[in-house]
């Protein structure tokens, strides 16, 4: 099977037609017209398969240049079915701790997956054999990660919809048990008081205890005045906070499909 | 009209519902629902199971009284959510609805709390 089989040009263009990609490509530098070049899915977890994908099928050592039209945004050292580094350009810092380098590795792809422009795929051959191939990770390790990766931005995705509107707000973490508060001084006890209920609640003090560790999850709790108190965690990681009934309410339903 | 009658209604005339089910706090148990789909019993185990974690966490210790006076809680994670609503803050009855994500939650609420007093046959 060829690889114009294996990767038909428009598989994953979705909203793009292929005249489209034509004109992408024909505004690309000179060298990048020779290579392959492939749109990629523009929702998160899509593109991050098709970029899993690409990875588990190459084996000879190639560089993939992620393109927003004519510019790099990020480009994959890859050998071997695995990934070895990351760049993206301008911003990247050089890898110092390797111990951790599934997850960093993991978060730069899932910044990528995160870029909101159309982005191409462009493979090239690279000649010299990459230096730090014992540090690289599979796909499985890689798939692993992630799982945690976005489990911890649809975290930081939720505390982010709350925010805008919130009265009051306690965060807590692991090194930060006992939280750190904002808002209204009048509400500070009565977040302190759910936040410790609804973490017993989810480390098995009610022996119907069901908070899973590994997602986001929340309870809303519509209170007098027009106000809704919302408490969500992922693992020991949580807030309290109290926000306008109809904003918290729709912040929630905001947060599900984005 | 019967439980069932009112909660095949329901599921019909809400938009974003996929399941809706009666059960009893004080147990845990989901006693009768109305689904699109067929619904393995697990999910009614553990749908029962959280209704009554829910409801148990406004009893819990050091929070003020008027929490347990609360009728309504919403349970939610990216996958849904599920909008438990009992006629009074005593009573054991509850009614459970389960939506698609990105429901809209105030009207839904506001629905299922009237249906928890219309099956309980409250004013």
């Amino acid at each position: 099977m060829t690889a114009a089989e294996r990767h038909p040009p428009t598989i994953w263009t979705g909203e793009r037609s292929r005249r489209d990609d034509l004109l992408a490509r024909l505004q690309a530098e000179p060298a990048a017209l020779a290579a392959e070049r492939r749109a990629l899915p523009t929702s998160v977890q899509t593109r991050l398969a098709a970029l899993l994908i690409e990875i588990d099928e190459i084996v000879l050592p190639r560089r993939l240049h992620l393109m927003s039209g004519p510019r790099d945004v990020a480009r994959l050292t890859v050998s071997h079915r695995r990934l070895i580094a990351v760049d993206l350009p301008g911003r990247t810092q050089p890898v110092t701790d390797t111990g951790n380098l599934p997850q960093l590795l993991a978060s730069r792809l899932l910044e990528i997956a995160e870029m909101r422009c159309p982005l191409a795929l462009v493979t090239r051959r690279r000649t010299a054999p990459p230096t730090q191939a014992e540090d690289a990770c599979s796909v499985a390790t890689l798939a692993e990660a992630l799982a945690l990766a976005t489990t911890q931005n649809a975290f930081d995705r939720l505390l982010r919809h709350m925010g805008p509107a919130s009265v009051a707000r306690l965060l807590w973490s692991q090194t930060r048990p006992e939280g750190q508060f904002s808002g209204a001084p009048e509400r500070a006890a009565l977040l302190q008081a759910f936040a410790q209920a609804f973490r017993d609640m989810g480390q098995g003090h009610h022996p119907r205890a069901r908070v899973g560790p590994l997602r986001t999850e929340g309870i809303a709790i519509p209170m007098a005045q027009g106000q809704v108190l919302i408490l969500a965690a992922l693992d020991k990681t949580g807030f309290a906070a109290i926000l306008p009934r109809q904003a918290g309410l729709d912040a929630i339903a905001a947060w599900q499909v984005t | 009209m019967k439980v069932q009658d009112e909660m095949k209604r329901f599921l019909a005339d809400t938009p974003g519902i996929d399941l809706v089910a009666f059960g009893d706090l004080s147990s845990g148990l989901i006693l009768n629902s109305a689904s699109n789909t067929a619904c393995p019993r697990e999910v009614l185990d553990l749908l029962g199971e959280k209704a009554a974690a829910c409801f148990a966490l406004l009893h819990a210790q050091g929070l003020p009284q008027a929490a347990a006076h609360a009728t309504s809680v919403i349970h939610f994670s990216q996958t849904g959510s599920r909008v438990f609503a009992r006629p009074s803050a005593t009573a054991d009855d509850v009614l459970c609805a389960v939506a698609e994500p990105g429901a809209r939650l105030e009207p839904l609420l506001h629905a299922t709390t009237g249906l928890a007093r219309k099956v309980a046959g409250a004013p």
